[in-house]
């Protein structure tokens, strides 16, 4: 086999082969801006070398596509995969620490420390004045200002809490879904067979979001089926899936796996975040809130029943009603007469004792196993919200500078870069050139063997 | 090193980014010239301000309890001048009335005064600041002494307390857990401590009309205790009230050293921010430039 127009056969395998890694250059630089997309490069390798008559050694058949090569580090996925969740860990944290430091420390207008030193202030002009009606009055609106402050910080609070546990739920549904898909996606790959490069950026794109969710591995298994597992447990393996189910907590929703109903171990990812915040930090801090106001509740009732309403003879009523910083309230006969507000020690009208004592309280060091005045404490639950935002912040910002490099590496293996391709696009041209030219040039050896023969 | 153009991008984004949050800090700094404007800028440093703010309303609160207090002494005071007048006078009409040479007649019309002076007094007693009565004690709402008059004169015989007392102490808080009394007792200025102010009136005036030189007399050297006792009163007004300016200047340069510490703790340092400012707009124009020239360039430009 040595016919002049086998020679053909190599112009026109070096034209199918350069058109192809043409054609996959150009489905790079039409992708270069897709998100998950993974470059592609066409394995050009020689054709199978034979013996022909003539030369002594085996001859080469031109060239042929070996495959497809999508450009992937599996073991950088793993690695990017984890660090995602880790840095999704504490960016939800951190958002979530942030909404609890506005609520504490409003941007504008008054904090609770504010609002409570404005109360024992209106105690100490109830003290300058407690013959007069309308300091009494004062004094209720303040004080009810400061049972409002209570209730804003207890229901905002709440109100973060419950939107954290609503979150569960919606990102409980997402992950259901992405399973799925991903189930239905290995089900497609299997079916088309050979490389399917595409639907497997799709799927790995899909493990992308899984793993802001939740720590999660995904891998191919001894049997080379693509396994997903979250918190080392699988729910995807090959076309089989199980959804998460979710159980109702004393907290909250917590991850529950269906085949054995046991409560799932999350240790990264969005859903760790919120379950710090909503089962550990929130409560604290409502814990806290709480203690303060039955706190003041009790020490203000306490003197408060010691004393003599204005009439000199009504004694022994509560200032507060409630227990905690969800209901305290100021008692609903005083709103209603401030005449009862006792400020007299002994029942003469001028007599300021109580309206003392009380306004005293501002400064005694009752809190925190008697350490702490009330604003003292509440100042510090401030300190204690700003150091957890700036340890999340920081730990953040460390996570993500670790996630980018790892996201930079993955992209220098997977991402297009147009000069690159453009560069590449002007190879397989001149390859796909010089073999059309050597084609004709066969062609021309061809015509002159036929003008001899003719 | 394969730079892939998503690299590029999410790189140079990034850069603008922090850029951008860096120039919007210092923005927020110099809009509102504070440093502070969270707890996570600095947590200890909110602990110790927000402590200080405490501190200054406070202090605030105190100032206005002495300023009350003052104006009640105040008050207090001008009622003690009138009535050492008062006194005084009456003191001078009994010197006259013990002279041999004076006429019942005289002295009848001595008496008259006399039983002027003490209405005058009786009414003093009963004198109110803000609708309260000074010196009741803290049965601010009744009066201090309520008097007896004779049917058939209608003159005063007799002046008694209020029976539920008038010895209460009426208290300013005027730094912490520090107490003053701001009022001054009848006890301790009409009936009492030496002598009943009252009794001696009437008693000066019923000798002036029974022409008793000895009570005369009698009523002079009591008038002298009495001026004594008024002027003990005064001296002891004043005492209490210098300690109050006292107290009061020392409450302003301490609040003014607290000021000092929270403009220090949550204060933007001006001179600084702006360089700052200058600083942070350069490297974030540089950052939109460098971005800008780099993205523009591709071998695509090159290549027909």
């Amino acid at each position: 086999m040595s016919r002049i127009q086998d020679l053909l056969y190599i112009g026109r395998s070096a034209l199918l082969a350069q058109r192809i890694a043409e054609w996959v250059t150009q489905h790079n630089i039409a992708n270069a801006n897709t998100p998950g997309y993974t470059r592609q490069e066409a394995v050009l390798s020689p054709g199978i070398p034979i013996r022909m008559v003539g030369a002594p050694d085996l001859l080469g058949t031109g060239v042929e596509v070996e495959r497809i090569r999508r450009m992937r580090d599996i073991y950088l996925d793993a690695r990017f995969w984890y660090q995602q969740g880790v840095f999704s860990h504490w960016e939800m944290r951190e958002k979530s620490l942030k909404d609890i430091e506005e609520v504490l420390s409003p941007t504008a207008g008054p904090n609770l420390s504010d609002v409570l030193t404005e109360f024992w202030m209106a105690w100490q002009d109830l003290a300058n004045d407690p013959e007069n009606m309308a300091v009494r009055q004062a004094l209720i609106d303040k004080a009810d200002m400061l049972c409002r402050e209570f209730h804003r910080l207890y229901s905002h609070l709440t109100d973060i809490q419950r939107m954290l546990d609503e979150d569960v739920k919606i990102k409980v549904d997402r992950i259901n879904t992405i399973i799925k898909q991903i189930a239905k996606i290995n089900e497609d790959i299997a079916k088309a067979g050979g490389n399917a490069n595409d639907l497997l950026d799709k799927r790995d794109k899909l493990v992308d979001e899984l793993a802001k969710y939740v720590n999660v591995r995904a891998d191919l298994d001894e049997e080379e089926v693509f396994t997903v597992r979250i918190g080392g447990l699988i729910v995807v393996q090959g076309r089989e899936y199980v959804e998460i189910g979710l159980q109702r907590e004393e907290t909250g929703w917590k991850l529950v796996y269906t085949p054995t109903g046991k409560i799932m171990d999350i240790e990264e990812g969005e859903i760790k975040g919120i379950y710090e915040v909503r089962d550990e930090i929130i409560p604290d801090f409502l814990n806290k809130l709480n203690t303060l106001a039955s706190t003041i509740i009790n020490e203000v009732n306490r003197i408060h029943r010691t004393g003599y309403a204005l009439d000199g003879i009504t004694t022994g009523l509560d200032f507060f009603d409630g227990t905690d910083a969800s209901d305290i309230e100021v008692r609903a006969n005083i709103v209603a007469d401030p005449s009862l507000i006792a400020a007299s020690a002994d029942g003469s009208p001028g007599n300021n004792g109580i309206a003392l004592q009380i306004a005293d309280l501002q400064y005694k060091p009752i809190m925190n196993g008697g350490t702490e005045s009330f604003s003292k404490y509440y100042n510090s639950l401030l300190t204690k919200i700003g150091n957890l935002v700036q340890d999340a912040e920081g730990r953040r910002q460390h996570e993500e500078t670790f996630l980018t490099s790892l996201e930079d590496q993955k992209q220098q293996i997977e991402g297009v870069d147009l000069d690159e391709e453009m560069l590449n696009l002007m190879k397989y041209q001149y390859a796909y050139e010089a073999a059309v030219k050597m084609i004709n040039i066969t062609n021309e050896m061809i015509d002159e063997l036929f003008t001899i023969i003719s | 090193m394969r730079i892939s153009l998503h690299t590029f991008i999410k790189k140079a984004l990034f850069d603008i980014w922090t850029a951008k949050e860096r120039l919007f800090k210092v923005h927020e700094h110099l809009s509102s010239g504070k440093r502070l404007t969270k707890p996570s800028d600095d947590p200890i440093a909110i602990y110790h301000a927000e402590n200080i703010k405490n501190d200054k309303k406070a202090i605030s609160q105190y100032s206005e309890n002495i300023a009350d207090a003052i104006g009640w002494m105040r008050f207090t005071e001008s009622v003690l001048d009138t009535l050492t007048e008062k006194l005084t006078r009456a003191k001078q009409l009994a010197l006259q009335g013990s002279n041999d040479t004076y006429t019942t007649e005289e002295r009848q019309k001595i008496a008259e005064e006399v039983n002027q002076i003490l209405e005058n007094i009786y009414a003093m007693s009963n004198t109110r600041y803000k609708e309260k009565y000074i010196f009741g004690g803290t049965e601010t709402l009744t009066e201090a002494y309520s008097a007896v008059y004779d049917p058939v004169t209608g003159e005063i015989t007799d002046v008694l307390p209020n029976p539920a007392g008038i010895t209460g102490q009426i208290l300013r808080e005027i730094n912490e857990n520090e107490f003053i009394v701001i009022n001054l007792s009848g006890e301790e200025v009409f009936s009492g401590p030496d002598v009943d102010i009252f009794d001696v009136l009437i008693d000066l005036r019923d000798s002036l009309r029974t022409d008793d030189i000895n009570g005369i007399k009698q009523a002079i050297e009591d008038l002298e205790t009495a001026l004594n006792q008024v002027l003990r009163a005064r001296t002891k007004l004043g005492g209490m009230m210098n300690r109050l300016e006292n107290c009061d200047s020392f409450l302003k340069s301490k609040d003014l050293s607290l000021e000092k510490n929270l403009s220090q703790l949550e204060d933007a340092d001006i001179a600084e921010e702006v360089i700052m400012l200058e600083k942070e707009q350069m490297l974030y124009q540089m950052a939109l430039a460098a971005t800008q020239k780099v993205l523009s360039l591709s071998l695509t430009q090159f290549i027909v």
